[in-house]
């Protein structure tokens, strides 16, 4: 059989069973915007672990993870070391936001939030800026799977026509099965990536070099030590600085916790102990970064000089002459890395856009029934919007995602607040919150303001902590009895109990 | 239940409910600092290699390990400690 054919088949077997696994585990939930949503809070373990591993299972992580180690040898570790700190916050915030969900009905992060600093305007900019940033994020991993199927099929398959022909079997299945079709099919994909990438980041190393150790060593004796030594190298080449580093770890880790997609798959688990175990096992997908970035380390030597660094995976790919059963397989993981971000993105967005965005705004509040209708219009009207970026993407968006990691940090003092500190009030929230993006923005416009080399989240970060914290101090606290609420959502323990 | 109040008071270095979250948040706060700046400065080097890889990105690994080791010490204890819900 012919090359072509081989590839199309295995890639097109692939998209089948994503399309299987994401519609028919969902036949069994609710068709409640509850269900839509949250999959009526019955996720169990198994699920919950793919589906908070797959924030890493991303175009970025497949593509951008062994571009970063290649061009920037060990600023790629960064990646690995923010994970490491930033799922810790989710241990402690997520079963606090399950048990006020299912006593309270809460789907979303700006649900919890608006509540507890009575405020529908926060909700609404929440909602708002989470679609803002959702469409460019969703844009980018249908560029990530129209451009491997383009360059592994050798220009066989149009950039548009893989890109469109991925994301109409994830429109469809997050159409008909939201939150649950998402679970299901980011368990398969998942578990086909992991498999892709051990077999692929070991495999390289050995069938290059004879071994890992071997590749390093060749890597330092061609001179390029340097690289190898943290921090890395910058994007131009030049060594990276500690201001730089540490600052993008922490930003980055202090985020990673409050992206809304992400913090209200909080709402999906089954039990607040299940969903702390899927975070507790969170690590064990962070390893699997690992053959991700030997991938990149191993064409340092060989293939020097490979313009964009991000196609250095499917180039090493083509130069190696291997079967067309393994360039298929490993087709299909690109688009699983893809595909199980995108889907999370997609159901997010139009989740949050129609939740927190426009139901405040309705004067006549919107029936269940209707409520889930609209937002899956609007997984349709999102996944278009996105599409359209993605075939004619230019730099900007990039940017506007890039430039988004230092803004979604700002929400984190307000989280934090909200379960811990009785007296943050709402102008103390609104004030640190706006004026911590607004302080990041600043910097990102303007980075040569900055007093030091530091990533304008931490500027943000600053200003929103003061802000928090200062006019919170000077306002009227809280009514009580709200706040009491939130604060006692933790769990309760067994000595207390016997106090009481 | 007022027993597990004395056997608290039996043992004093017991893990306690508030014992190991407070052991958890310090041995996450030395990683925060080993995998950023002053922590991974002190093992920033391409060498040694440790099993093969360097320095650097075996110390990024170990802290992976260390940090999974933790928070599954600390969710045995909390099962321990907290009621099911």
């Amino acid at each position: 059989m012919e090359t072509g054919t081989i590839i199309l088949i295995i890639v097109g077997l692939y998209l089948l069973v994503s399309l299987l696994t994401g519609i028919i585990p969902a036949l069994t939930i609710s068709s409640s915007v509850s269900g839509y949503v949250a999959g009526d809070r019955s996720m169990n373990v198994f699920i919950l672990y793919f589906v908070i591993g797959a924030s890493i299972f991303s175009s970025f992580a497949f593509l951008g993870g062994p571009g970063w180690a290649y061009s920037r040898g060990a600023a790629a570790f960064y990646i690995i070391a923010y994970g490491v700190i930033g799922i810790v916050p989710l241990y402690f915030f997520g079963p606090r936001a399950w048990r006020l969900g299912k006593k309270y009905g809460y789907v979303t992060q700006a649900e919890l939030l608006a509540d507890r600093f009575d405020s529908k305007f926060l909700s609404v900019m929440l909602g708002a800026l989470s679609v803002v940033v959702f469409i460019p994020y969703l844009t980018l991993q249908m560029v990530g799977a129209g451009y491997v199927l383009n360059v592994i099929s050798e220009g066989l398959i149009p950039y548009w026509a893989g890109a469109g022909a991925t994301y109409i079997i994830v429109l469809i299945y997050v159409y008909f099965s939201g939150v649950m079709g998402v679970g299901w099919s980011n368990a398969f994909q998942g578990m086909f990536m992991m498999v892709m990438a051990w077999a692929l980041g070991i495999y390289l190393p050995y069938v290059l070099y004879g071994g890992i150790g071997e590749m390093f060593t060749t890597i330092m004796d061609a001179g390029h030590e340097a690289m190898l030594q943290a921090p890395g190298l910058t994007a131009g080449g030049s060594e990276w600085n500690w201001w730089g580093y540490s600052s993008a770890v922490l930003v980055s880790a202090i985020g990673f916790s409050v992206w809304p997609h992400f913090f209200m798959r909080s709402f999906a688990a089954k039990s607040a102990k299940s969903l702390r175990l899927s975070v507790v096992l969170y690590p064990t997908f962070l390893i699997f970064l690992v053959p991700i970035l030997l991938i990149g380390f191993s064409a340092i030597v060989l293939f020097p000089d490979v313009v964009p660094a991000d196609s250095i995976l499917p180039y090493i790919l083509m130069q190696l002459d291997l079967p067309a059963i393994v360039i298929g397989l490993f087709c299909a993981g690109a688009l699983a890395a893809s595909m199980s971000s995108g889907d999370a993105i997609l159901h997010s967005a139009a989740s949050v856009g129609v939740r927190d965005g426009i139901r405040p705004l309705l004067k006549n509040p919107l029936s269940d029934k209707n409520e889930r209708l609209l937002i899956q219009i609007s997984v349709l009207v999102i996944g278009l919007i996105a599409y359209l970026f993605a075939v004619v993407i230019d730099v900007s968006i990039v940017a506007l995602l890039l430039g988004s990691y230092g803004g979604v940090a700002q929400i984190f003092p307000v989280i934090f607040a909200m379960f811990y500190w009785r007296r943050a009030t709402k102008a103390g929230a609104l004030a640190g919150l706006f004026g911590g993006i607004a302080v990041n923005t600043l910097f990102l416009m303007f980075p040569e303001i900055k007093p030091l080399p530091m990533h304008e989240g931490m500027y943000g970060l600053a200003a929103n902590v003061i802000l928090l914290i200062g006019i919170s101090l000077v306002t009227k606290p809280d009514d009580p009895e709200r706040v009491e609420k939130f604060l006692k959502s933790g769990a309760s323990s067994k000595v207390f109990r016997g106090r009481s | 239940m007022p027993q597990q109040n004395v056997s608290d008071r039996k043992h004093p270095f017991a893990f306690t409910f508030r014992r190991s979250r407070i052991a958890f948040v310090i041995v996450m706060l030395l990683a925060t600092i080993a995998v950023i700046w002053p922590g991974y400065a002190l093992f920033s080097s391409a060498t040694p290699l440790i099993l093969g890889f360097p320095l650097s990105f075996a110390w990024i690994i170990f802290w992976v390990i260390v940090s999974f080791s933790a928070m599954m010490a600390l969710y045995i204890s909390d099962s321990n400690h907290e009621e099911a819900d």
